[in-house]
């Protein structure tokens, strides 16, 4: 990775102070890191603690046990989050809309999660 | 208005069950099976920078903002990455919504409230409703779903926080489903700072195959804010 001219020079945004460490043990961790219950790491920026996730780490949580199924209090609405027709007011003299639904073919790992009941 | 107490309900508010344990208390009381799950999901949970809040509505042109609330329907309010997935494994896909309807992922320490004017969503009760903005970017039907997933991933994340200017913030992140193509949009809470962000950047490396139809910046202006010009709605 050249340090010279790089595009990342020319942008505007200021760069948050931050280095990259490749640990081989745990021991290596500086006392004022953190680990979380799942066993990711975080750690303190200047200014405050910003609690940084990447992509990977996220998607592995996403078959976790608990989120087979939804909050139990979450809000229950029909024909969204709960079985039935939607109970948003419709514009009066328009007809209903059908949902569109031919867009997910070309996502074949973007299994729909719920059926809706139109 | 039923979902009036729906839209209390959050990672912390646990259903009021029947006193049975203790009638004595005039109080709704917790079950304890009840402050055992949800002790137990705040234990087994990775928390999030900030909490998030899940928002549905559906936008309907010309109409105000007062009916605009009728449609605003709170879903839930997650604080770890196990919350996070647990709603959104539980709610249609953004290929299953209704045209007009939009999700949004709103931060939690950012938003009191939602209303919107001319297709805005908006913060009272706080400075951001003045000064926020948000970034528009078509795209194609198709690509929506990954999209959508990739910008609540690096939001949640605080992935993007690191493209906007020092002052600057990420404040939500939605998306509208439309007759042709969809809108997603990435809130900011500094208009005036927009020009300083390189998010945009960022999202095209998110999504690289992805080809957004148009892209721009809005402010939220304090005369949108309040509504008072009597041009209809134009969207």
């Amino acid at each position: 990775m050249s340090m010279q001219g790089s595009p990342q020079q020319q942008l505007k945004g200021r760069e948050i102070p931050s280095r990259r460490i490749v640990l081989n043990d745990i021991a290596q961790l500086p006392h004022d890191y953190s680990t979380t219950p799942g066993g990711s790491i975080f750690s303190t920026t200047p200014g405050g603690t910003r609690i940084i996730y990447d992509r990977s780490y996220l998607l592995q949580c996403r078959n976790s046990p608990l989120t087979r199924s939804p909050p139990p209090n979450m809000a229950k609405i029909p024909g969204v989050t709960a079985p039935g027709v939607v109970d948003i007011p419709k514009e009066n003299g328009i007809p209903k809309e059908n949902p569109k639904e031919s867009s997910e073919r070309h996502h074949p790992e973007e299994q729909p999660q719920f059926e809706m009941d139109i | 208005m039923p979902w009036s107490i729906m839209a209390a309900s959050s990672v912390r508010s646990g259903e009021p069950l029947n006193s049975v344990d203790s009638p004595k208390f005039g109080s709704p009381q917790l079950q304890r099976s009840t402050i055992n799950e949800i002790h137990s999901s705040e234990q087994s949970g990775v928390p999030l920078n900030t909490s998030w809040t899940f928002w549905l509505d559906k936008s309907v042109p010309g109409t105000s903002v007062a009916e605009y609330e009728t449609t605003l329907r709170k879903l839930y309010t997650v604080s770890t990455v196990q919350g996070f997935w647990s709603v959104y494994n539980n709610i249609p896909d953004v290929s299953k919504l209704n045209v007009r309807y939009t999700y949004h992922l709103m931060r939690n320490e950012l938003i009191q409230h939602c209303r919107q004017h001319r297709n805005m969503m908006v913060v009272r009760e706080d400075e951001f409703n003045c000064r926020g903005g948000n970034w528009r970017l078509k795209c194609h039907k198709f690509d929506t779903p990954v999209v959508w997933k990739e910008l609540l991933l690096a939001a949640i994340g605080e992935q993007l926080t690191e493209y906007m200017a020092e002052d600057d913030n990420i404040g939500g992140v939605s998306v509208s489903v439309r007759e042709r193509d969809d809108i997603v949009q990435i809130w900011n809470t500094r208009s005036d700072l927009h020009e300083e962000s390189n998010v945009i950047d960022k999202i095209r490396e998110l999504v690289p195959d992805v080809n957004f139809t148009a892209i721009f910046y809005k402010g939220i202006t304090h005369q949108a804010f309040e509504g008072k010009s009597g041009s209809p709605a134009k969207r």
